[in-house]
C-alpha cells in the first residue's frame, strides 16, 4: 500500500466514525422533543460531552490552520498573540454560564435569540439577534469550509484518481461563470467536505454535533501532541530549531521570468509551488501555476517568492525544477523586519505591508481581552452554556478546558516555528502549513499512515465547528424567524423538513460564496467572532444581570456594536486597499465596540420605558 | 473573575513590552529552548493561571440549583 494510500485509509475510518455517532445520535433522538433535542441535545448534557464540545467548538479551523500560518509567517510574537487563552475557561465559563443556563430554562428558550426575545418580551430584540447571527456566522462558514477544503487538497494530492478528476473538473466548468474561478482541485475538495458535514449535521443535530466535538477534541488533542514530539524530533531539539529560527530573515514578494534551456513543441506547464533557481545562484518558489507555450524559451511574469536565508536556500536547491531558471527578477522586501535576523523571535514580527510590524503593545492587549471577552461573547458558546446538565458539569469542565487549551495553543507556537526549519517557502500558501507539515513529518518518521491521523486533527477542528455554526444558523432561521414570526402551529414533521432544508442550503450558499476565498483564513474569523462578540457581549452581560434593561436599549446595542465593526473594518478596506480591520489608536475595533455598547445599553435603559414588571420578576425573582 | 484577567493581563503585557518588543532577536537569550521573554512572559503566567483556575473551579465556585425544564410554552412543540 502506498502512502497517499495509506494516509487517506487511516482518514476514510476517521470519517466512518463521525457518520457512525451521526448515525447513534439520530437513533438517540427518537420520539424526544425535535426541536429541544435538535439544537440543543434536550439540556442535558455532562461533563465530557459538555468539556468537549465546547473547546472543540473554540478549536476551529482558525486554530489548527489560520494560527499555524499566522506563527509561520510572524514567529514567536504569536505566543503574545494567543496568551489570552491563558484565562478563556475562567471568564467565557465563569462570567455568566451559570446565570445563561438558569434564565434559558426559565424562558424555555433553545437559542440565544429566542432567550433574548422572551427575557424582553420583545419580537424586535429577537428578529435584531437573529439577523444578526447569521449575518456573522456567514462569514465563519466561509473560513471554515476553505479550511476545510485545503486539508483536503493536501491529503489528496498524490491520489491518482483525484488528480485525474481535477483536470476533468476544470475542464468541465471553464464555462461556467464564478465557478470557474476556483481551481479544480479546491473545488473538488470544497464540495466534498461541504457534502459530508452537511450530511451528518442534518442527520444527528445538536447531540451528533456534540458526541463528534468529543471524537474531535481527542482527535486534536493527540493531534497535537504527536506532531510536537515529531516536529522536535526531526528539528533536532527547540533550541537548535530556535538558534536556525534566529538566523532567518524574510523572504521577498514578486515576479520573475523564467527561461528553459530546451524548446518544446508541447506546452510546459510549471505548477505552483515548485523551486526554480536563479540565475545569480538564489531559489524561488512559484506563486500560481503558469504555462510556457509550445515553440517559446521563456514565459512571465511569474508570480514568485524569493528566499534570503542562506540556510534555507541551500536546503531547498536539491528540489529545484530541472532545465529551467528565474531570471530578471523583481521583488519587494517586507515592510517590517526585512533583512534583520532574529525578526521571527521577538515582537512585533516581521510583516509584509505594516510598517509597525505584526503584533504592537496595543494590539497585543487588545487581543487578550478579545479571546476572553469575544469568546464569551459568541452565540454558538452561550447554547452551549444552555444546554449543560448542572453547576457540577459546569465546574468540572472549566478545569478541563483550561487544561486542554493549555495542551493546544502553547504546544502550536512551538510546532510552527520549528516548521519555519523544516519547510521553507510556505508564506506562498500559508493556510496550507499544518497539513503541509503533519504530512511531511509523518513521512520522513517513516509513518505515512499517521498523516491520516495528524490531519484529521486540523479536519476535526473545522468539522466541529462548522456542524455547530450551521446548526445555529438553522436554528435561528427555524426556531426564531419561522416558528416564531411566521407560523406558530407549524407541526413537528413541518419543522423537521424545514431544519434539514435550511442546513443544507446553508452549506450550499456557503460553497458558492467561498469559491474565490481571502488569503489568510484568520482575517475571516476575527471579523466574524468581532462582529458577534462586539453585537452579543454586552446586551448578554447586562440582560442576565440588570433588571432595568429595555428592550430598545439591546436592540440599539446590538446594532451599534454591528455598525462600529463594519465601519472600522471598512475604513481598514479603504487604507490598505485589503479586508482588515483599522486599529483606531492600536486598539481592535471590538474593544471600541463594548464600550460603546455599554455605554449606549446604559443612556438608553434610563431612557425608555421599563420592561413589563411580571417579566422582569420572572427572571430576577422579587 | 474580571480581576483575575485583569492581573495575568497586566503580568502579560507589562514583561512582554519590556523583554518581548524590539529586542535583539538574533542574540536573544533562551530558556528551555525558547525565547526568554517568552518563558516568563507567557510560559510562566499560564501555568499559574491554570493552577489559578483549578483552585477556583473546585474549591471556590459554589454549586447552585439551575431550575426546571423548561416549562409550558417550550412544551408547545408536539411531543410525537
Amino acid at each position: 500500500m502506498s502512502a497517499s494510500d495509506s494516509t487517506l485509509l487511516s482518514f476514510g475510518i476517521y470519517m466512518a466514525l463521525v457518520f457512525l455517532l451521526a448515525g447513534l445520535a439520530n437513533v438517540e433522538r427518537g420520539k424526544k422533543r425535535f426541536l429541544n433535542e435538535y439544537f440543543l441535545g434536550s439540556r442535558n448534557i455532562g461533563l465530557w460531552a459538555f468539556a468537549f464540545t465546547y473547546a472543540a467548538t473554540a478549536a476551529s479551523g482558525g486554530s489548527f490552520m489560520g494560527f499555524p500560518s499566522l506563527i509561520y509567517s510572524h514567529g514567536w510574537a504569536l505566543a503574545w498573540w494567543i496568551a489570552g487563552y491563558m484565562v478563556v475557561p475562567l471568564v467565557a465559563l465563569g462570567l455568566f454560564a451559570k446565570r445563561i443556563n438558569q434564565v434559558a430554562r426559565l424562558a424555555g428558550a433553545i437559542t440565544v435569540p429566542e432567550m433574548l426575545r422572551r427575557r424582553f418580551d420583545s419580537a424586535w430584540v429577537g428578529n435584531t439577534a437573529t439577523l444578526l447571527v447569521i449575518f456573522f456566522m456567514f462569514f465563519y462558514l466561509l473560513a471554515q469550509f476553505k479550511a476545510g477544503a485545503e486539508i483536503m487538497g493536501t491529503l489528496l494530492e498524490d491520489v491518482e484518481v483525484y488528480r485525474a478528476a481535477v483536470v476533468q473538473v476544470e475542464t468541465s466548468v471553464a464555462g461556467i461563470p464564478w465557478v470557474n474561478q476556483a481551481e479544480g482541485d479546491y473545488l473538488i475538495c470544497l464540495v466534498v467536505f461541504a457534502i459530508a458535514v452537511i450530511l451528518y449535521t442534518a442527520w444527528g443535530g445538536f447531540r451528533a454535533v456534540v458526541w463528534t466535538d468529543v471524537m474531535q477534541g481527542i482527535v486534536m488533542g493527540v493531534g497535537v501532541v504527536i506532531l510536537l514530539v515529531l516536529t522536535l524530533h526531526q528539528v533536532g531539539g527547540l533550541p537548535a530549531a530556535t538558534r536556525a529560527v534566529a538566523a532567518m530573515t524574510t523572504p521577498e514578494f514578486g515576479e520573475a521570468t523564467l527561461m528553459v534551456e530546451d524548446v518544446s513543441d508541447e506546452n510546459r506547464e510549471f505548477l505552483r509551488r515548485i523551486w526554480i533557481q536563479t540565475s545569480d545562484g538564489g531559489m524561488v518558489r512559484l506563486k500560481s501555476t503558469i504555462v510556457l507555450p509550445a515553440g517559446q524559451d521563456h514565459v512571465g511574469p511569474a508570480e514568485i517568492l524569493k528566499l534570503t536565508t542562506p540556510s534555507e536556500i541551500e536546503k531547498v536547491r536539491p528540489l529545484a525544477e530541472a532545465g529551467v531558471m528565474a531570471d530578471f527578477i523583481h521583488t519587494e522586501p517586507y515592510a517590517s523586519g526585512a533583512g534583520e535576523e532574529g525578526v521571527y523571535l521577538t515582537a512585533p514580527g516581521p510583516h509584509r505591508v505594516s510598517p509597525v510590524g505584526f503584533l504592537t503593545v496595543g494590539l497585543a492587549f487588545s487581543f487578550f481581552a478579545f479571546w476572553n471577552f469575544s469568546g464569551a461573547g459568541q452565540p454558538s458558546y452561550m447554547v452551549r452554556q444552555m444546554a449543560f446538565r448542572d453547576t457540577v458539569t459546569l465546574r468540572r469542565s472549566i478545569l478541563m478546558v483550561a487544561g486542554y487549551f493549555s495542551l493546544i495553543y502553547f504546544p502550536l507556537v512551538i510546532i510552527f516555528t520549528c516548521a519555519r526549519v523544516l519547510l521553507p517557502g510556505m508564506e506562498i500558501q500559508p493556510d496550507r502549513i499544518m497539513p503541509e507539515l503533519a504530512t511531511a513529518v509523518s513521512t520522513s518518521a517513516g509513518l505515512p499512515w499517521l498523516a491520516g491521523l495528524l490531519v484529521a486533527a486540523p479536519f476535526a477542528a473545522v468539522m466541529s465547528s462548522v456542524d455547530s455554526y450551521l446548526l445555529l444558523v438553522s436554528s435561528g432561521v427555524v426556531r426564531d424567524v419561522y416558528q416564531q414570526s411566521i407560523n406558530p402551529s407549524a407541526s413537528e414533521k413541518t419543522m423537521k423538513l424545514l431544519s434539514y432544508t435550511v442546513t443544507a442550503v446553508l452549506g450550499i450558499l456557503a460553497v458558492l460564496a467561498v469559491l474565490n476565498p481571502p488569503p489568510y483564513l484568520q482575517t475571516l474569523i476575527v471579523f466574524a467572532s468581532g462582529g458577534l462578540g462586539a453585537s452579543f457581549l454586552m446586551p448578554m452581560i447586562l440582560c442576565l444581570y440588570w433588571p432595568r434593561m429595555t428592550a430598545a436599549a439591546t436592540v440599539a446595542a446590538m446594532l451599534t456594536g454591528t455598525f462600529t465593526i463594519l465601519s472600522l473594518y471598512l475604513v481598514g478596506y479603504v487604507k490598505t486597499g485589503h479586508f482588515g480591520e483599522y486599529n483606531l489608536l492600536g486598539l481592535h475595533p471590538f474593544i471600541w465596540a463594548c464600550g460603546l455598547t455599554f455605554l449606549v445599553i446604559v443612556t438608553l435603559s434610563w431612557m425608555t420605558p421599563r420592561v413589563k414588571t411580571e417579566t422582569v420578576e420572572r427572571y430576577f425573582g422579587r | 473573575m474580571l480581576l483575575t484577567w485583569g492581573v495575568f493581563a497586566a503580568w502579560v503585557t507589562f514583561y512582554c513590552s519590556q523583554h518581548g518588543m524590539h529586542a535583539e532577536g538574533k542574540d536573544v537569550e533562551l530558556v528551555l529552548g525558547m525565547p526568554r521573554w517568552v518563558v516568563f512572559g507567557i510560559g510562566l503566567p499560564w501555568l499559574l493561571a491554570n493552577v489559578f483556575i483549578a483552585w477556583f473551579s473546585m474549591c471556590f465556585m459554589r454549586d447552585t440549583d439551575l431550575g426546571a425544564e423548561p416549562g409550558a410554552e417550550a412544551a408547545k412543540e408536539v411531543s410525537s
